[in-house]
């Protein structure tokens, strides 16, 4: 870790934050979404964009500096997921460094080591298979593995974001000692159901059945399945809660100025008092969403045993804010809220999509009520 | 004066010091010391240190044990400069004190409007004769003040309030009638606001903020029953009050601005020492509950997470004020707006899970229940008073988000 005085570390993060916000503006407008969800593009998002992003020292922003990272931390990375989320970028952030950096740097193995130093060069766009929802909610994996010859034989079937585009595939599953993280190069995996989602990514159904794989595919060593998935639930989901947060926060900003520019009856809506306090209301709620966020992220960087139930209640008010505030959105914008031409009805559909990533709102909230021992018995039959 | 502490001196030797830790490590050991055992337990209801000589005497005598001992050392009003009582404080050696206290969980010595919400008013708008005639008795907890903004045509919409005062020589001659004067039977003084000029160009203009003693002839108050029970909320009437023009604060005809300033501090002040004074044990509620449903268990958990966002939100609002940001002010109306919520909702599932025990209101019930059940009934008020919910959303709509007004 870097030992710069927090006082410098915070200039710094803040230049790099404002530095990514303009070259967001510059090259990222909310069109490019468009473009994607609109066009048959095999891949959702801007490969030379990307690398630039990464010469900038983005991608890496949570990887340790002896990894060629910056080594700033999940908070940090919080900041620019925020930032990025705003613009909606299309590049793969949200699989490469909110889900597969936490995986990657929870092993200390060669293996992963060298794919982290790919994220923080950008060589490499890394996407997670990660467990359905419900699957999570069960504490089971959705691909499994038996011993074949010198490696594993695969079964079952996953999702994984940004396929096709990715280039390699980190997929969790179930083998009898517990759970293995895997590292697949994404060509060999047949891909299935491959779809552009409403929020203009790509995605894949990815086919694991009969896939064998080396010995040498595997991270680290064996681990219980609910250790096996602490990273994409705790730091993953923190980093995917601050994309909510951004996204949230920018489509209430957008909210605003059509509230402030829309006139009806002889004044603008924004002056009527039934509108001004549905918007005051989500005020509130996004400022004490952001409070939960910026402890959930801290908790994660200090390691504090906190960090799962502040994680959890991180993604389980972002989850549902995000949404609700996109819908309230809409419906203050009327007719023109349901156009493809408003931006409102993007923030919407990507509030959906980021929701589904590291287990949606409503798994967090059940995982919350288990880590504060609010449990319901078998009911009665 | 020395930078050395002795017995009865005011001062602490890390004040001066340019190392918080000393301060840190003085205040520590003088807590340890002076904070009597029972004052570092939640608060009950009766316990509240409220000051002034004609109030319910706290039924705890340590509770005056404490307030005397952190008078003492100005703890009481710890930002006032020493000659007003205070300890002279800087806010970030105010923070250290905060912090050792929340550290052992000390009461505050001292509470009430007095010391809460005239005493930062005192500092910032008194003459240098009002400083020294109001701030040492409200330190010592001596005198017991009440407020007198709200009128019975004039709530939330408080700027068309119709007490007239009018001058008379060095006077002013004040008729009219407050409401919800809250512990007006017990106070010693009140800080009230009156129109000094009812030909203003714009009505706020028109007012004057007075301190009034609350034997001055004229004065008759009148206590109000409200749903929990309480009579602590008044009528008071002014029938031809004289009052020394030397009593206004901040101006004549500036009451406006003070009173802004002061129901600001109010909405501040409110839910930090109030958090722990809310009994609603949810958990202990919901383990004892027989039979587990999954409908109660999700109301529970939703209860849970939205304390741990409050705190959350209570933290980030005390760092936004210590580091000066201007999103701080902000805050203070969301977490009013969250706060009282928070406290409905959860006063509310709490009796509902008590079932029978959640709705006695005397007799053959334990005082605990009696008081949880209270809390609820008075958590109604959390919205209300103070600057109701729907006036916390206009001032967020037009002060922060800028939305016109119509």
């Amino acid at each position: 870790m870097t030992t710069l005085p927090a006082a410098d570390l915070a200039d710094e993060l803040q230049a790099l934050v404002e530095s990514a916000d303009r070259f967001f503006a510059d090259h990222s407008p909310a069109s490019r979404v468009r473009d994607y969800l609109h066009g048959d593009q095999a891949v959702g998002f801007d490969r030379a964009l990307w690398r630039e992003q990464a010469e900038l020292g983005w991608t890496g922003i949570a990887i340790p500096e002896a990894l060629g990272g910056a080594g700033l931390g999940i908070a940090a990375a919080g900041r620019l997921i925020e930032v990025s989320a705003r613009r909606l970028v299309p590049e793969p952030f949200l699989s490469t460094v909110c889900l597969a950096t936490p995986v990657l740097t929870a092993f200390d193995c060669e293996r992963a080591q060298a794919l982290i130093r790919d994220v923080a060069a950008g060589t490499a766009v890394i996407a997670v298979a990660v467990p359905s929802s419900s699957a999570i909610i069960q504490g089971t994996l959705e691909v499994e593995a038996t011993s074949s010859g010198s490696g594993w034989r695969l079964g079952g079937r996953a999702f994984a974001l940004d396929v096709p585009g990715a280039d390699r595939i980190l997929v969790p599953v179930a083998v009898p000692e517990g759970c293995r993280w895997l590292t697949i190069d994404a060509p060999m995996i047949p891909s299935v159901a491959a779809r552009t989602l409403i929020d203009g990514r790509r995605g894949a159904e990815l086919d694991f059945d009969g896939l064998e794989v080396e010995h040498e595919a595997a991270l680290g060593s064996p681990v219980s399945v609910s250790t096996g998935l602490e990273p994409i639930l705790v730091a993953g989901a923190s980093l995917v809660s601050a994309w909510l947060l951004g996204l949230a926060e920018q489509v209430f900003a957008v909210t605003l100025e059509y509230l402030k520019a829309r006139e009806q009856f002889g004044a603008v809506i924004g002056s009527y008092q039934a509108l001004q306090h549905r918007a005051a209301r989500l005020f509130c709620e996004l400022a004490v969403a952001r409070s939960v966020l910026e402890e959930a992220l801290e908790a994660v960087d200090r390691g504090d045993p906190d960090a799962a139930l502040l994680a959890s209640a991180a993604k389980a008010r972002t989850g549902e804010l995000a949404l609700r505030v996109a819908s309230e959105g809409i419906q203050l914008h009327g007719g023109v809220g349901m156009t493809d031409e408003a931006n409102v009805g993007l923030y919407f559909k990507a509030a959906r999509v980021a929701d589904l990533l590291a287990g949606h709102h409503l798994v967090h909230k059940s995982r919350a009520a288990a880590l504060l021992g609010i449990t319901v018995e078998e009911q009665p039959a | 004066m020395s930078g050395t502490a002795v017995d009865g001196n005011h001062l602490f030797n890390g004040r001066g010091s340019t190392d918080p830790a000393d301060l840190r490590q003085e205040l520590r050991a003088w807590l340890e010391q002076n904070c009597p055992a029972s004052m570092r337990t939640p608060m009950p209801a009766d316990e509240v240190p409220n000051g002034g000589a004609q109030g319910p005497s706290p039924s705890n005598p340590d509770t005056f044990t404490w307030m005397r001992r952190a008078a003492e050392r100005g703890l009481t009003l710890p930002t006032a400069p020493e000659a007003y009582g205070g300890a002279g404080f800087s806010e970030d050696q105010a923070a250290i004190l905060a912090d050792e206290m929340q550290r052992i969980n000390a009461r505050p010595p001292l509470l009430g409007s007095g010391a809460l919400l005239l005493a930062p008013m005192l500092l910032r708008f008194g003459s240098e004769e009002q400083k020294r005639q109001h701030l040492p008795p409200i330190a010592q907890g001596e005198v017991r003040w009440c407020q007198g903004f709200s009128e019975p045509g004039a709530g939330s919409d408080l700027a068309s309030l119709r007490m007239r005062a009018q001058p008379d020589g060095d006077e002013f001659v004040l008729n009219g009638q407050k409401t919800w004067t809250s512990f007006a039977t017990v106070a010693d003084w009140i800080f009230c606001l009156a129109r000094t000029d009812p030909d203003a160009a714009v009505r706020q203009q028109g007012i004057s903020l007075f301190l009034i003693d609350m034997r001055t002839p004229g004065i008759t108050v009148r206590p109000i029953r409200l749903i929990n029970g309480d009579t602590e909320f008044c009528e008071t009437f002014f029938d031809d009050v004289r009052v020394p023009a030397a009593n206004i604060l901040g101006g004549e005809n500036n009451g406006w601005t003070v009173a802004k300033a002061l129901l600001l501090e109010e909405r501040r002040a409110t839910p930090g020492w109030t958090l722990a004074a809310w009994p609603f044990p949810l958990m202990d509620v919901w383990r004892e509950q027989v039979g587990k449903s999954a409908a109660v268990a999700e109301r529970v958990t939703d209860s849970e997470l939205n304390r741990l966002a409050l705190e959350a939100a209570l933290r980030r609002a005390a760092r936004l004020a210590n580091a000066g940001s201007p999103e701080a002010e902000r805050f203070v109306n969301v977490v009013k707006v969250w706060f009282a919520e928070y406290q409905q909702e959860r006063g509310s599932l709490v009796t509902l899970l008590r079932e029978w025990r959640g709705a006695g209101w005397a007799g053959a019930a334990t005082q605990g229940d009696l008081d949880v059940t209270r809390a609820w009934l008075t958590s109604r008020a959390l919205s209300i008073a103070g600057g109701s919910t729907e006036i916390q959303l206009n001032i967020i709509s037009k002060h922060f988000l800028g939305l016109p007004t119509s």
